[in-house]
């Protein structure tokens, strides 16, 4: 039984397998699947893409309690979480940063204020400023710091806590976040994880729901969270749970469907070693020429050479009772070979793309097709014992024919006509270019996530500009320059709010022009003398603001590198950094109610992103180019089959079938209103392969009748289980299986009834 | 033990916490005189003090500028000329709650709340009480070093209110 090729192939499976597990990452970074990034524009997305803090907002609701109780939790968890690193923001409507970071802010705060201008300390508007302190002492309830008071009167740095404060369309009660019927109570919480870091966005997730118990007295009080990073891992336990459940369950109805036809469990579990070797062969293959695979790859490369379980089912139909297994192989040989060569060279024009995600997948796909095949005509025959099927009686096959002659021209024209009318009706294709819609969210998730969005104004991360310049200070002055613009479209309401870097670190030029602003001590100690005229204060009551002011006119300027570390540095970094050479600042907007406005404002160093658009337009991209590549592939296969068929009428035939096939797949998919993905495309890939080889076998020269019948009961065996295990795959409620499994089982049935009409199959004579 | 001789035998804190238990609603004007180091000359202020027990507080200034807080159970609301200004809960400023806890579990006699922010001191005789208050909580001793209350009987004279850096505000309480 054990002869030197099964020892050499489990050798090298075993090395293969051992490599895998010692070194094989699977990589789960969408961006990484993307095309390669080429022009700036493409990394500026990348960058949004993989570490934009919109991929990272979380947005928490608080419900189930009394206003205050809500209120004192919300500020509770945001405390907590503040100091937990694994968050890099955490709003709540609240502004706090915390003391050694405020102090620090505190002291510059004339270099960061934006209402420093000539003539900011005049005696008007110091005696104002007196008055309006005194009146706050002298309220009932005074909550003013005293010794801010006498060294910030004008209440600078509160003014900039208030320019710091995000603009959200948010009521406040109790000081945070609550919304509009005032029973929910909300944190926007950014993690610091970028979101493709699943493992360490599980961790965080986890941290919050434990900070949660820990601050939430009460047991009526429940927490909502919902954004990308849920998101993200919602659909990994889905695909994970559900591709566990249905792999397992096909794996079942495809060995009981084996055992029921050829009656030997033995044969059962080889018919599974092609393709285990193939998925095998071709992760390593992926894993040596990359360094990793990616998930995409995987999911994608094992669907494409999913053909690959119909190889064994040829080698099982074909065996004979009377001739050995290496005999009854070399038989159908030829035609396994043709069908896994041609899909193959087919896949080879994948490796030679731009797209790091579909070169794998032809690595993958590949390697795992000629591992499949040769494992199925170098190694299985060792394995087995010489026996006879007998599937059909003559009768019943003779029958079978007599019906499909009678029939096929109407099969033909029937199908011919179907297809042309729905290709009709859907004269512009129905692509599915948003990504989200492929998402295996559950439904309930996904309304929540919209409500929360709408009320907590998170909606929209969707619009940025991106200022660039070649250097940080220049960048900065450009951003300085687009505020005013800004804040005239915010109060033409055309936008709600925006975040910008230069809120929080002024350019150099402008640090300075508020130095040079400030009154020289001698100057503003006769304002403040003049101002105190009549008031209350003392003479001397000011002396540390006079001071203040006297040491922010020769303080170092700020700058990103001697920023103090902290929440609001954290915020800078975000919006402030360095790319490809240059620097890039960018200014998130919220609330946009018209696009057109924002394009005016922009030129060539200022750039309007829509993250949205940008997405689908690289999907659509990505699509296009991988669509390009089947073209090639497609030629490459008639070559191919020209060259090795020979036979004119032969060629025609497999290619009908195949177009055919693939026609009338679209169009039933079509007509109950898919939208097509990616996946289906996949999918398509694996239909083309199978049509192939039912079309190439069902057009071989056969010797006799006997061998014809074993070739229609391979077919139809392949035929069956493929539909019933990618069935079983259309009932999964994530759209990903869902759309591999609906594609591949119609498609499989979509074969069948094209090789029967197309190949001539049941007119030719047999010797 | 100095202090001790010095309250009456039928006068205690027992006592003045049962008599203002009675109390459930007062409303009486008020005179403030707020000194303080930064000023040349006291802020003078006048209003009304209100109480509902057990907890709602309201201090309303009518001159020179008409400005109120309120306190309602966790609540308090800031008004300006009669318009609400602010809301704030009462946890997120600890000093507040010392503050108006030290009030209202006065005012309502719950000496257990009142011991559980402050160590007090009564002194003097029924119709001519002294109440010391001083904070046990550290932050909040920034803000109030002490408070003494003097009054008669269940009546309150006057409140004072000393910080830390010697500032003080004296509330005189009228009929």
């Amino acid at each position: 039984m054990i002869n030197t090729r099964t020892v050499i192939w489990l050798l090298i499976i075993f090395v293969m397998s051992a490599w895998l597990a010692a070194k094989g990452k699977v990589s789960t970074e969408l961006t990484q699947f993307m095309p390669a990034v080429i022009n700036f524009e493409d990394q500026l997305l990348h960058r949004q893409l993989q570490q934009g803090s919109a991929s990272r907002l979380l947005i928490i609701a608080l419900a189930g309690d009394t206003q205050t109780k809500l209120a004192e939790i919300n500020k509770n968890l945001a405390e907590n979480l503040r100091q937990n690193t694994l968050f890099s923001k955490i709003e709540n409507g609240e502004m706090r940063v915390d003391q050694q970071e405020a102090d620090w802010l505190f002291e510059r705060r004339y270099l960061l204020s934006p209402e420093i201008k000539e003539g900011h300390f005049s005696v008007d508007l110091l005696r104002q400023a007196f008055k309006q302190q005194l009146e706050a002492l002298q309220s009932p309830l005074p909550l003013v710091s005293r010794s801010q008071l006498i060294s910030d009167p004008t209440a600078e740095f509160q003014t900039l806590l208030k320019y710091w404060r995000p603009d959200r369309q948010l009521k406040r009660h109790f000081g945070v976040w609550f919304s509009r019927d005032g029973k929910k109570s909300f944190l926007i919480a950014e993690t610091s994880a970028p979101a493709y870091n699943l493992e360490r966005q599980e961790i965080t997730l986890r941290t919050l729901q434990k900070t949660f118990q820990k601050v939430s007295v009460n047991k009526t009080v429940t927490m909502a969270v919902t954004g990308g990073p849920v998101f993200a891992l919602e659909s990994r336990d889905t695909i994970e749970r559900e591709s566990k459940w249905f792999s397992l369950l096909a794996t079942l109805a495809i060995m009981l469907l084996l055992l029921l036809v050829y009656r030997s469990p033995g044969k059962v579990l080889i018919s599974a070693l092609p393709i285990i070797t193939a998925v095998i062969a071709g992760a390593s293959s992926v894993l040596l020429f990359f360094g990793s695979i990616h998930g995409i790859t995987l999911v994608f490369g094992i669907t494409i050479i999913g053909v690959v379980i119909d190889y064994p089912l040829h080698l099982f139909s074909s065996l004979r009772g009377n001739e050995s297994a290496e005999k009854s192989i070399r038989r159908i040989a030829p035609t396994l070979l043709l069908g896994a060569i041609t899909t193959a060279i087919a896949y080879a024009v994948f490796i030679f793309t731009d797209f790091q995600g579909l070169a794998q997948l032809g690595t993958f796909a590949i390697t795992g097709l000629v591992a499949g095949v040769a494992v199925t005509v170098l190694v299985l025959p060792g394995m087995l014992k010489p026996t006879d099927i007998k599937p059909f009686s003559r009768q019943e096959y003779a029958d079978l024919i007599n019906k499909i002659d009678k029939l096929w021209y109407f099969l033909l024209a029937g199908m011919i006509i179907f297809i042309s009318i729905v290709f009709y009706q859907n004269r512009t294709f129905p692509w599915q270019d948003d990504l989200a819609a492929l998402s295996p969210m559950p439904d309930m998730l996904r309304k929540m996530d919209q409500e929360l969005r709408a009320q907590t104004g998170a909606d929209d991360a969707r619009y940025l500009l991106a200022v660039t310049a070649p250097d940080q200070e220049t960048v900065l002055q450009k951003t300085e320059l687009l505020l005013p613009e800004l804040n005239r479209l915010k109060q033409n309401k055309i936008l709600q709010g925006y975040d910008a870097a230069s809120l929080y670190l002024p350019s150099v030029k402008t640090q300075k022009v508020r130095q040079t602003s400030l009154p020289e001590k001698r100057d503003l100690q006769k304002n403040i003398q003049q101002a105190l005229k009549g008031s209350a204060f003392k003479e001397n009551a000011f002396l540390a603001f006079l001071t203040d002011v006297e040491n922010s006119r020769h303080r170092a300027t700020i700058t990103m590198e001697n920023y103090i570390e902290g929440a609001i540095k954290w915020r800078l970094k975000n919006l402030l950094y360095p790319l490809d050479g240059q620097w890039v600042s960018s200014i998130p907007l919220t609330g946009i109610s018209q696009v057109e406005p924002l394009q005016q404002i922009t030129s060539g160093s200022v750039r309007l992103l829509d993250l949205k658009t940008a997405t689908h337009s690289r999907v659509a991209s990505y699509r296009k180019s991988a669509l390009k590549q089947l073209a090639w592939g497609g030629l490459l296969i008639v070559i191919l089959l020209t060259v090795s068929l020979k036979n004119p009428g032969r060629i025609v035939r497999v290619l009908m079938t195949v177009v055919l096939a693939i026609a009338f797949d679209i169009a039933v998919l079509m007509l109950s209103g898919v939208r097509f993905s990616l996946f289906h495309l996949v999918a398509l890939l694996l239909v083309t392969g199978i049509g192939l080889d039912y079309a190439l076998f069902f057009t071989r020269r056969f010797q006799n009748t006997d061998e014809k019948l074993r070739t229609l009961h391979a077919v139809l065996v392949c035929a069956g289980s493929t539909i019933l295990v990618f069935g079983i795959l259309a009932l999964s409620q994530i759209p990903v299986l869902r759309a591999i499994g609906l594609t591949t089982s119609v498609g499989v049935a979509a074969c069948l009834l094209a090789a029967f009409s197309v190949t001539g199959f049941f007119k030719t004579k047999t010797g | 033990m100095i202090l001790q001789p010095l309250v009456a035998a039928d006068w205690s804190m027992n006592i003045l916490m049962q008599r203002f238990a009675r109390i459930e609603i007062l409303s009486v004007q008020y005179h403030e005189e707020k000194h303080l180091s930064l000023l040349r000359m006291p802020l003078v202020s006048e209003g009304v003090l209100e109480y509902r027990r057990p907890d709602y507080l309201k201090k309303a200034m009518l001159k020179p500028e008409q400005e109120s807080f309120a306190a309602d159970k966790e609540i308090i609301t800031l008004t300006k000329n009669g318009k609400i200004t602010r809301q704030i809960a009462m946890s997120d400023y600890p000093p507040l709650t010392a503050f108006v806890a030290a009030y209202l579990a006065l005012l309502s006699g719950d000496q257990k709340e009142l011991s559980r922010h402050y160590a007090h001191q009564l002194s003097g005789k029924e119709d001519h009480w002294r109440l010391m208050l001083k904070p046990k909580d550290k932050t909040i001793r920034q803000y109030v070093q002490e408070i003494i209350i003097t009054g008669a009987k269940d009546r309150i004279h006057s409140i004072n209110n000393i910080d830390a850096e010697g500032d003080s505000s004296l509330m005189i309480l009228q009929e």
